[in-house]
């Protein structure tokens, strides 16, 4: 008896309204949530009013929660982005790119006009501005870190405020190592390969050390991430500075100092908020 | 007076685009695309990576096709280094690039596509009253996402294909349920092929150049890249492709363009079929209407629908030969040199050439999709069709250009060189 009236309360009650907003990036984590099995009996459950992938019309209404993914590389990208934040209770950034720049955040550190000349043979879009997380520009309710977004980290947080109408507490901090079932004898470390494992967000559950791929810090480094032990290690390893900087640049925006007399004693600094990556210029 | 019809923000479609169309006095002047996704320079941001880095990178061009991107890099860097990768590779290869395309077309054929054809806005609202083909939709992409999971590890951006081979082998066992449940699946593909063979696509007919890959069986991974130009044949050298193709920006327009010996072509899954059908079992053809070769862009969605059922017998096909036996990918030797890779991605062919130092370091990087090639060809095409419809109302002619655009299925964000400028062509 109490549940017919729970069933019949839920139906009463308003779906929350979603959109899934999309700014520069692959697109790959919103192809994540459309893969997910049984993602049309999910969506059901919600009124999803811009999903440009998949709906025509997008009614651009007030979201419950907004879904962002992509870096913001415009100023119209920046203006559309507050535009959503505006409108939206709750706004999540979903991605490497949403979450601190991701790949699109390596062009930062090109040489600007050595690129341009050489993709482009012109101009830069006019109103372009350095590549970086949607926290640049709005606050971002929840983090969901990722290259792409992980299938089971995305339904428990769907379906959380599906039931509740808010956004879970963060996940616990710690390395992805902790979830590694390679971790004791079988460590990729062991084996001498440039495993970033002990320097990354864990909550991806190790799939790429499981594939004999070292982890490539794609869901960024931990707040307390010690660089110089890692640029240390990899050397050991026998690889070069270069290579190992390089490495450490893909996913996020972080500087690293490029020349060889780079020092290991010099901390590199991760600041702000939200103990989210904030590129570093010198 | 002129009228300017722009369709703005075209929906159900990867990537972000506008179209802008100038009809005067009945004909139509100009017919544009913009894109808005912003740049990201995947050519720039390759340079000075290590070898071993690219294909990774490469992958995040775009998320639908993150598996040829993946595949396509690593094949230009071994071909850089001469490294030859064995059978057992190959075929895995194949069979997850198979899972790959089928992920992608059936995205396109019952997402994207078939609710235009069926009077509907979107794929969810069409779900009530379709459910036994979104039903058939859905079990076809789980195949194609198990396919691409058991050999690469993960559904998007893969990981287990590196220059030499495969970091992890799949399980022999793994592998015969995966045949057992292709095999229980073909109906579902051989229904895909029914539906789309009996919607009414409009009659509009393009000649224009074609090119694919071609090999000894329907491969879409390997082969020679040939050409279909004014009903003949001609072979484009892969060492030297470059000098054949040309890459440039159109006066006023935002997008590159790419020209296949100087005239505009089209590759993607009709291509590929125009070329290859004597490959594929006749029983397979007759169950469309129409014959190949076709000349009707429209026809690159049934083309799809049969080359998902072509793909599934070969990935069957692998299945039940492959014995894995246990091999390490071949060792890397290091050298300067160039290296190109292609293969069909789900839209056409894929071009992907670096050049490295003797360290490795990558020097160069040259990435052709298949939707800048596509481009000009659906420019053009618009051009052609708008006028059959001009007397429709707006909304009407905006459905069908839609329907005509998604018809090449462009994926924009996979296109590196989109970006808005203001450009004047000296020439």
């Amino acid at each position: 008896m109490a549940r017919k009236k729970g069933v019949k309360r839920a139906s009463v009650r308003k779906k929350p309204v979603i959109g899934i907003f999309s700014f520069t990036g692959c697109e790959g984590c919103q192809f994540t949530i459309l893969f997910i099995n049984g993602i049309l009996d999910l969506m059901e459950q919600a009124d999803f009013q811009y999903f440009h992938l998949i709906k025509e019309k997008n009614r651009k209404a007030k979201f419950d929660l907004a879904i962002v993914e992509g870096a913001i590389t415009s100023e119209r990208e920046v203006r559309k982005l507050k535009e959503i934040r505006k409108k939206s209770k709750y706004l999540i950034a979903i991605g490497a790119c949403a979450c601190n720049g991701g790949i699109p955040s390596m062009q930062n550190f090109l040489e600007r006009e050595r690129i341009e000349k050489y993709v482009y043979n012109q101009k830069m879009l006019k109103d372009s501005i350095e590549a970086t997380g949607i926290g640049e520009h709005i606050k971002v309710d929840y983090y969901m870190y990722g290259c792409p977004i992980s299938k089971i980290e995305f339904t428990n947080l769907y379906n959380y405020f599906i039931k509740t109408g808010r956004l879970p507490p963060e996940p616990k901090l710690g390395p992805v190592c902790d979830e590694c079932p390679r971790r004791g004898e079988d460590c990729l470390l062991l084996k001498k390969q440039p495993c970033l494992g002990p320097i990354t967000r864990k909550g991806c559950g190790a799939p790429c050390p499981q594939e004999n791929i070292p982890c490539y810090l794609c869901r960024s480094p931990l707040p307390k991430a010690d660089f110089p032990a890692e640029i240390e290690l990899f050397k050991s390893f026998g690889l070069k500075e270069q290579d190992i900087i390089n490495k450490l640049e893909h996913f996020q925006n972080i500087e690293m100092p490029k020349t060889c007399e780079y020092k290991p004693k010099v901390k590199i600094k991760i600041k702000g908020k939200n103990n989210k990556s904030k590129p570093i210029k010198k | 007076m002129g009228k300017t019809i722009t369709l703005n923000h075209i929906t159900k479609m990867e990537g972000h685009a506008k179209l802008n169309i100038r009809v005067e006095k009945g004909k139509v002047k100009k017919a544009e695309l913009t894109i808005f996704e912003g740049s990201r320079y995947f050519e720039g941001i390759l340079q000075c990576q290590k070898y071993n880095e690219l294909a990774p990178i490469a992958s995040r061009i775009c998320g639908v096709c993150s598996v040829v991107h993946f595949l396509t890099a690593t094949k230009a860097v071994e071909d850089a280094f001469n490294v030859k990768v064995s059978e057992q590779t190959q075929l895995l290869r194949e069979l997850i690039h198979i899972g790959g395309h089928i992920q992608s077309h059936v995205l396109h054929l019952y997402f994207l596509a078939l609710p235009d054809y069926v009077g509907y806005p979107n794929a969810i609202q069409m779900a009530s009253k379709y459910k036994n083909e979104i039903q058939c939709a859905l079990r076809i992409k789980r195949l194609g996402n198990r396919i691409v999971n058991v050999i690469g590890g993960r559904d998007v951006h893969p990981l287990t294909i590196v220059p030499g081979g495969m970091s992890r082998l799949p399980d022999q066992a793994e592998l015969k349920s995966l045949s057992a449940e292709l095999k229980k699946a073909r109906k579902d593909f051989i229904d895909t092929v029914t539906l789309f063979a009996k919607i009414k696509y409009p009659r509009f007919e393009k000649c224009i150049d074609y090119y694919s890959l071609t090999n000894k069986h329907y491969n879409i991974l390997n082969g020679k890249v040939i050409g279909m130009k004014c009903n003949e044949i001609c072979t484009i050298p892969l060492e030297d492709y470059e000098k054949h193709m040309k890459e440039y920006f159109q006066e006023h327009s935002t997008a590159e363009f790419v020209v296949m010996e100087g005239r505009t072509y089209m590759v993607g899954a009709l291509p590929r079929l125009n070329h290859n059908y004597k490959l594929v079992d006749k029983k397979i053809l007759k169950m469309l209407p129409f014959t190949f070769p076709s000349d009707k862009p429209f026809h690159n969605i049934p083309a799809q629908a049969v080359e998902m059922l072509i793909l599934a017998d070969r990935a069957i096909n692998i299945l039940e030969n492959i014995k894995i036996k246990k091999e390490k990918p071949k060792p890397i030797k290091v050298r300067a040199g160039s290296g190109v890779g292609v293969s069909e991605a789900p839209r056409g062919l894929l071009f992907h050439k670096y050049t490295f130092d003797k360290d490795g370091v990558c020097q160069y990087a040259n990435i052709t999709t298949p939707t800048s090639q596509n481009l000009r060809c659906i420019q053009e095409a618009i051009k052609e069709f708008l006028p059959n419809i001009l007397d429709l109302p707006k909304e009407k002619i905006k459905l069908e250009v839609e329907q005509l655009i998604r018809a090449y299925d462009p994926c924009i964000s996979c296109s590196t060189h989109f970006l808005e400028l203001n450009w004047e062509e000296i020439k």
